[in-house]
């Protein structure tokens, strides 16, 4: 039988984003790395909310769900946990991640659910046309921060950390190879994997933007332990540099796994027909 | 009657006086005692054989008092039903009946008067191996449950009139991406926290009409406990037939009351325990998941299936799935979702409830748990000679407007009977003509209506 390869994976709908947009990297990267897994298209479901990356499951031919804002995490979880056997990729920006879906993430990684979340980070709201994002840089200025911003930049990293997520990486959608492994790597993490993929804006903050990222961007040296917590947000709090690669990995049970111990534990009482159901209501005379 | 005493002098103790008064009213109501005794002996079988032996003997000597006081007036029983019973709540008659109907995902956040069924199916469907999720509010509960649904799963979500203010934007998703999903409001006193504790129907419009955008809904509405578990398996029936949002009504008063209720013929039941429609191998080839059809029903698939690949989305799109913002398609398409409720209204059961005189010029018209003192109130008048007729709607949208609107065709006058400041009225006013005399019986909620408030504006019209 044929493999797969990266052509498989391409839905034939033309993306919607600028030309130069950092986000057809990190597409090039997830057909990529679905064609090395030789991930059957049906058993791959990909989950997003709104904004430009959420576009994304629109272009490749596998299962996906474009939702709305912020929600990518809950429905993704929903769709994992009726289909445990297939592999959920959630991907969302920084705004919708970070802003109005920002609670969903500590719950995701508290259930440590079975699925890769990819993170498209422009530092900005583009399919909007330019506002402040929670990651939007401390000198910045865009239209609703025309003065400088108000707010400091939340790190998607050191929130990943103190969530306890159990997997926590970064990329570059410049940096296409690198980012094809850490989704490899992500999606065969057994747990939650979070990346942050730097996905520059050329339109909303400039073409600049990828330069300064190149400029600042360090693959983690080949001696970096990823499962020394301490090591990782020591990386998380760098300044003047940005860390790429595998920051923290640890194991945890999945959610599905620790379902299984809930249900077995719920059969114990024996006989578990709807009639039996029924039967605790029933009273005779 | 002197409970205290009896319990004093047959078990030395005030204690048992509960089982001496529940000993005198089961021979009172001619109530066969075998059951008492025996639930007796095994409710305080762990207290030891003396403890049992005084409280059968408190029971006996209840028995006897009532005896003794023969002379009384004692109700009057044609004959005693023997059959046995179920006694449960509101929330277990939804829980059960969705577990019959087959759901196996359910994602809520607590919330008082719904939490009872969260509860049920935290313990429950982890034995069936279904999927229980905590969620963190009540949006990731609502978006859980459509991933679950897209993920081929029967999901649903309870919740309150807060929580399903939340989940009011999601409920559009699942509109667009056309999926089945069960949303159940236990209604309570609002808005904002109100009275949580308290009943109310006051989460109508909100349900009917509620949401941005073109969003076709289905809504229903159960009148009693029975009725939940008819409602509740005929929700998960339309939800998964239509593949849209299907909500249903309950409140605070039908949720949480025990009722004793005959037991349901689950089997009757089964023709409506339905799985979604799936492609044929035909259909697979260049699948158009969003298909424009007759019924506006398309075939959908789901992960794992192989050629059923599809985008779905809250963002418009065209039959393949594929996103646009032409105004031809959005047409075609929002006529598309909404042609599945004329589906409905021309197919399905329109789960009317009537009462009375076909001849009434005086009619009754109300919903959901308001239904039970409606009957009542109906029930005592035509006993002292009035005619009249009433008409309780269990399916809210889309309603069956033409056999309610031939019933109110025939009447002088109507009382239209709602616990909230007239939503109802507004909404029946919306899809139907109204006789001339409209009597609105309303009250905000909180304590339900008696039979007498009820009794009291009927006979304002029937006189006037």
């Amino acid at each position: 039988m044929r493999g797969y390869t990266a052509k498989d994976y391409r839905s034939g709908v033309k993306p919607v984003w600028c030309p130069g947009c950092g986000d057809y990297g990190i597409l090039n990267a997830l057909y990529q790395a679905f064609a090395q897994l030789q991930l059957p298209p049906e058993e791959v479901a990909i989950i997003s909310g709104i904004g430009c990356s959420s576009r994304l499951p629109g272009y490749v031919k596998t299962y996906g769900f474009n939702s709305i804002h912020g929600r990518a995490l809950p429905v993704a979880q929903g769709v994992k946990l009726a289909r445990p056997e297939t592999t959920v990729v959630a991907v969302a920006g920084d705004g919708d991640g970070l802003a109005i879906g920002a609670g969903h993430f500590p719950h995701a990684a508290r259930r440590n659910i079975d699925l890769t979340y990819i993170m498209l980070d422009n530092g900005i709201y583009g399919m909007t046309k330019g506002q402040a994002s929670p990651t939007t840089g401390s000198d910045q200025r865009t239209k609703t921060t025309p003065y400088g911003i108000v707010e400091d930049p939340i790190n998607p990293i050191k929130l990943a950390l103190g969530y306890g997520v159990t997997f926590i990486a970064r990329g570059f959608s410049a940096q296409v190879k690198q980012a094809v492994d850490l989704i490899i790597q992500a999606i065969r993490h057994p747990g939650f994997a979070f990346i942050q993929m730097l996905s520059p804006c050329v339109t909303f903050v400039g073409r600049e933007q990828f330069d300064i990222i190149r400029s600042l961007a360090v693959d983690l040296p080949p001696d970096y332990d990823p499962t020394s917590l301490e090591r990782a947000w020591e990386i998380s709090n760098e300044t003047g540099r940005i860390s790429l690669g595998v920051i923290y990995r640890t194991e945890s049970l999945p959610f599905d796994q620790r379902l299984r111990r809930i249900g077995e534990l719920a059969k114990r009482g024996g006989n578990h027909h709807f009639d039996a159901t029924v039967r605790q209501y029933m009273v005779a005379s | 009657m002197p409970f205290l005493q009896t319990a004093k002098r047959v078990a030395g103790s005030a204690l048992t006086k509960n089982i001496v008064a529940l000993g005198f009213l089961a021979t009172w109501f001619g109530l066969p005692p075998g059951g008492f005794r025996k639930e007796i002996a095994e409710r305080f079988a762990g207290k030891g054989e003396s403890v049992v032996a005084a409280n059968l003997k408190s029971f006996e000597a209840g028995m006897a008092l009532a005896e003794t006081h023969a002379s009384r007036a004692r109700p009057q029983w044609n004959g005693v039903d023997n059959a046995p019973k179920l006694i449960l709540t509101g929330n277990e008659a939804i829980s059960l009946g969705a577990l019959f109907a087959g759901v196996r995902f359910f994602a809520g956040y607590p919330i008082t008067p719904a939490s009872e069924i969260m509860e049920w199916m935290a313990r429950e469907l982890p034995k069936v191996d279904g999927v229980f999720v905590q969620a963190e509010d009540e949006i990731a509960a609502l978006t859980m449950v459509i991933g679950a649904s897209f993920g081929g799963a029967k999901a649903m979500t309870a919740t309150s009139g807060p929580g399903l203010s939340l989940m009011t934007e999601a409920m559009g998703l699942a509109t667009m991406a056309e999926l089945p999903i069960v949303i159940v409001d236990v209604q309570r006193g609002g808005p904002s926290t109100g009275i949580p504790t308290k009943t109310s129907q006051a989460d109508l419009l909100h349900t009917v009409f509620g949401g941005h955008g073109n969003l076709p809904r289905i809504v229903l509405a159960p009148v009693d406990v029975t009725d939940a578990i008819h409602i509740i398996v005929h929700a998960f029936y339309l939800a998964e037939k239509y593949q849209l949002p299907v909500l249903v009504l309950s409140d605070q008063f039908l949720g949480q009351r025990l009722e004793v209720i005959r037991p349901v013929d689950f089997q009757a039941l089964g023709d409506q325990v339905i799985d979604r429609l799936r492609p044929s191998e035909e259909e697979l080839v260049a699948y158009r998941r969003f298909k424009i059809t007759e019924t506006g029903i398309s075939p959908i698939t789901m992960p794992g299936m192989k050629g059923g690949m599809y985008t779905a989305a809250g963002i418009e799109h065209d039959e393949m799935g594929r996103p646009t913002s032409d105004a031809d398609i959005h047409e075609k398409m929002t006529r598309k979702r909404w042609k599945k409720l004329q589906t409905v209204e021309r197919q399905e059961d329109d789960l009317l409830w009537h009462d009375g005189d076909a001849d009434a010029r005086v009619g009754i018209v109300t919903w959901g748990s308001t239904k039970g003192v409606v009957e009542e109130a109906v029930s005592r008048l035509r006993r002292q000679g009035f005619k009249l007729a009433a008409l309780v709607p269990r399916r809210l949208v889309p309603l069956p407007v033409a056999p309610m609107q031939a019933f109110l065709d025939r009447l002088q006058a109507v009382v239209i009977v709602e616990l909230s400041t007239g939503q109802f009225h507004t909404f029946l006013n919306s899809q139907l003509r109204l006789p001339d005399t409209v009597r609105l019986c309303q009250r905000a909620g909180a304590a339900p209506f008696t039979v007498g408030e009820i009794i009291d504006a009927i006979k304002e019209v029937h006189t006037a």
